[in-house]
């Protein structure tokens, strides 16, 4: 065993530090059952699940259907074929990543509502009972969240396709497969790992929404914690209905990894040529696609834009506080993020099985949603508060750790541990195990081997893992709005205020500026994930 | 089904990969391209497969036109099957399902009796319930091999099957696949750099180069008769020595007055190739020679040898002679075939 790789009781304790929030927490959803009276018992059982729960599996299902449909439609259609456009849209595909679904529900229910345009419209030239099916349903929220997260499809199927679609195709061929054929027997088959990856993502975002159900005013299990809190006042009710949620996002999480391990690819001979469409085939190609764009980013992001323009008035100091809010939160979280997930990366190897665990742990955090974090997290800061306040002496208090800020950077630590630390992870394996020995054979050792090899060899890493924390700390709707200090309000908490209002035209204000920002670390994605592909096909 | 390709180009990005190729494969013929990295092989094995249009001359398949310009019959109505180097085996089914995928628009018995039959051509029977990340790569190759010839192709094209085998598997895979495909009776053309590959697989071997074949022909011939310089350094191992035609017609060297069948130009300044084969090392010979390289090949040992002249020469050589660096040891010629080019001109 080389003396690098022995263990080391300092790394096991850090890792274990950093995985006690999420543990703490996961311990204080199950303890919620415990101090559940026979009362909220009863709400629970006979209120709240039967309400949510159905419509919660509903949405679990028919999102991720939705998006797959989408996803590896536009996948298959840009990764293996040639058609005009088809570099641009490639592209633009991928912008519905920098739109929380909580804004693009804003959009279109500022369109598609009753008192909108479009049904307006209807009413003046058809009569006044024409109209559109209620936007505000399960269907609604359905739709607008599919079109929302089909990019994780849409990522994970177009480098599976771009480096085995060509050959699943002349693999059809050769046995007297149509195109066609060959796709649906061959192409999808060996991209189902991929897919399946993708699917399960969109599940686990399905589950953790709270923004876009509350905008539509459909009740699932994120809106029940937040009501149980906040309007209940019962954090025990909060926790049980926490804990039904985490046990199927747990379900999803534990399929969604079993998927990523069936993901290898076979380097193929040589650099496919794209399959050139001509004709009708080619024109139904870029306007199916460019009306997917527009529909599900161009148009909102127009939108939002205009609106905000509308209601400049609005824009006055108090938006420079909900900006600078915002972004000193991310800043922070981006800072705390990169060094547990640098932690991570550093010394699981020499942390044992039990550190190995516990890091794996550390990295769940983004299968459970938020809402779940937010009053899982409190409830033993405030004990711990509490405890604190009883036991120092009068002049310190009030400590109240639970309103603080350790609060909510906490449970951003705990929730976005996992994007942090895959890029992070995915970036280690360029530094080989040969390049270590070879840097350790000329001398290097300890800080100066990470110094010299690894931090310069991770700088494009975790210039992404920060990238996207901090846009995801940006767009974070439940804990945000749960957990943060008086005062704290950002832009997301913001939006959410104005759409509860139904002042959705005034929630473009705050959204624009999210979005914004959201399309840089989408930018980097579009760069990276090619050379990604690339590195796996190699 | 014979195979033929007349006059046929293909341009990649303003270059020629194909430039003129003609090749014939007689029905139930084993075939071979071989040539080194980017030589324009794989290039014409996709346009027989049907993968990309030609961009001039005309592929036949029997007495149809498969493909010319304008004509381009679709890769999956050729009834052309093809081999990959990855094996591209679908992981999610069993040995039998992948075998089976492309036996579509049968009757049932008529596909579980085809599917038995191919399954038992490559001895697969056993495993045919098996997932392909329970297979060896051998076995993974006979599966991939057995899917391309359950649907009864007419002709089958193999890209680099073997590349990704280590050399032992790859030794015993070789014999065993020419004997299924010989069974088979089918017309087939293997891609390969690899020219032990090409001899253990090939009745016929095409030595391409360039986006041109430089000799087509059968193992035998391409090493005793290379017809340019090419072919005979690709092709085997040898050197060229200088030689001068006598008014006998015989090729006189620093090694004596070559005997044997004469191939190659009629010009007086020469150079001829000497195969490792043709140096016979012999102790009462009176011509010496200094060792000056060793390659130790087991059962033989390949040495370097410098003539007087400087000039240097190989002998393959039965390893219990076993003679130290710098020792001259005595040499004669044992040449079946004298293969001669005329004298490179330098400048």
């Amino acid at each position: 065993m080389r003396a690098e790789t022995a263990r080391a009781p300092g790394a096991l304790l850090a890792i274990a530090l950093i995985a006690l929030p999420m543990s703490v927490a996961l311990g204080a959803v199950l303890l919620g059952w415990l101090n559940l009276d026979a009362e909220s018992a009863g709400y629970v059982w006979g209120t709240a699940l039967p309400r949510v729960l159905p419509t919660t599996l509903i949405l679990a299902v028919t999102v991720p259907a939705l998006a797959v449909v989408i996803g590896v439609a536009a996948a298959w259609l840009v990764a293996v074929h040639e058609f005009p456009g088809r570099r641009l849209l490639e592209a633009l595909l991928m912008i519905p990543l920098a739109i929380p679904a909580y804004l693009l529900a804003t959009v279109y229910i500022g369109w598609l509502d009753y008192a909108g345009p479009i049904q307006t419209l209807m009413r003046e030239t058809l009569g006044a009972t024409a109209g559109l099916p209620a936007i505000r349903s399960t269907g609604g929220v359905a739709i607008t969240l599919a079109l929302a997260l089909y990019p994780y499809v849409y990522l994970l199927a177009r480098g599976a396709f771009a480096s085995q679609g060509q050959r699943a195709l002349e693999v059809g061929q050769s046995l007297g497969m149509s195109r066609w054929q060959g796709f649906w027997r061959i192409g999808l088959p060996l991209a189902r790992p991929w897919i399946a990856g993708g699917l399960l993502l969109v599940m686990m975002e399905t589950l953790a929404d709270f923004g876009a159900v509350a905008a539509f005013n459909v009740d699932t299990l994120t809106v029940s914690i937040y009501q149980a809190w906040f309007a209940l006042f019962s954090l025990p009710t909060a926790l049980s209905l926490a804990s039904v949620l985490v046990l199927v996002a747990a379900l999803v999480a534990l399929a969604e990894r079993k998927t990523r391990q069936q993901r290898h690819y076979t380097a193929t001979g040589q650099q496919a040529r794209r399959i050139a469409l001509h004709g009708r085939a080619a024109w139904c190609a870029s306007l199916g696609l460019g009306t997917l764009v527009m529909i599900a980013a161009l148009a909102p992001i127009a939108q939002l834009l205009a609106w905000a323009m509308q209601h400049a008035a609005d824009f006055d100091t108090r938006y420079w506080a909900f900006a600078s809010h915002s972004v000193s939160l991310s800043a922070m979280a981006v800072g705390l993020l990169l060094l547990g997930a640098l932690a991570l990366a550093g010394l699981q190897h020499r942390a044992g099985p039990v550190g190995r665990m516990l890091a794996r742990t550390a990295q769940t955090g983004y299968a459970v949603p938020g809402a779940v974090l937010a009053v899982a997290l409190f409830t033993p800061l405030a004990w711990l508060s509490n405890t604190l306040n009883s036991v120092t002496p009068e002049s310190w208090a009030p400590i109240l750790l639970h309103t603080s800020l350790a609060t909510i950077l906490l449970a951003y630590f705990t929730r976005f541990m996992t994007v942090a630390s895959h890029p992070i992870e995915a970036g280690q394996l360029r530094i080989t195990p040969a390049l270590c020995d070879a840097a350790r054979s000329l001398g290097l050792r300890g800080s100066r081997l990470w110094t010299t090899v690894h931090l310069p060899l991770l700088r494009p890493a975790i210039l992404g893992a920060a990238l996207l924390v901090f846009i995801d700390v940006m767009k974070e709707l439940p804990m945000t709005l749960m957990t943060r200090p008086y005062g704290w309000d950002t832009l997301a908490v913001r939006v959410f205020e104005m759409t509860a209002e139904g002042e959705w035209e005034r929630a473009a204000v705050p959204g624009i500026g999210i979005v914004l920002l959201g399309l840089l670390p989408v930018a980097w994605l579009m760069k990276h994930s090619d050379t990604a592909g690339a590195r796996h096909a190699a | 089904m014979r195979l033929e390709l007349s006059d046929v180009e293909k341009v990649y990005d303003d270059k020629p990969v194909l430039d003129g190729v003609s090749l014939t494969i007689e029905d139930g013929e084993l075939a071979c391209l071989l040539g080194p990295s980017g030589c324009g092989k794989t290039t014409a094995l996709r346009l027989l497969a049907g993968f990309e249009p030609l961009d001039a001359g005309t592929i036949r398949g029997g007495d149809r036109v498969l493909a010319a310009v304008g004509t381009h019959v679709p890769a999956q109505a050729r009834n052309i099957g093809m081999v990959f180097q990855e094996h591209a085996l679908l992981p999610h089914l069993t040995v039998a399902q992948n075998v089976a995928l492309g036996l579509r628009d049968m009757a049932s018995a008529e596909r579980d009796q085809r599917l038995e039959d191919t399954l038992a051509l490559v001895g697969l029977t056993a495993w045919r319930d098996r997932h392909p990340a329970q297979l060896s790569g051998g076995q993974s190759q006979r599966v991939a091999l057995a899917r391309s010839l359950a649907p009864r192709p007419k002709a089958l094209l193999l890209d680099e099957p073997f590349s990704n085998l280590d050399v032992t598997l790859k030794e015993q895979l070789l014999y065993e696949v020419r004997d299924i495909l010989k069974q088979a009776g089918i017309t087939t053309l293997l891609v390969t750099h690899d020219q032990h590959e090409a001899f253990a697989l090939a009745d016929k071997v095409g030595v391409i180069n360039a986006g041109t074949i430089q000799q087509w022909a059968t193992p035998y011939d391409l090493y005793h008769r290379p017809a340019n310089r090419f072919v005979a350094g690709f092709v085997g191992e040898g050197v060229l020595l200088a030689g001068r035609r006598g008014a006998d017609g015989r090729v006189n060297t620093e090694l004596g007055v070559l005997r044997g069948e004469q191939v190659g130009t009629d010009e007086t300044e020469v150079d001829v190739l000497l195969r490792p084969d043709d140096i016979v090392h012999d102790d009462a010979s009176p011509l010496c020679a200094k060792v000056v390289r060793k390659a130790f090949r087991g059962a033989q040992i390949l040495y370097t040898l410098e003539l007087s002249s400087g000039a240097r020469v190989l002998s393959l050589v039965p390893s219990h002679h076993n003679h130290r660096m710098n020792e001259p040891i005595g040499i004669r010629l044992a040449t079946d075939h004298v293969v001669v080019f005329a004298r490179h001109r330098v400048g």
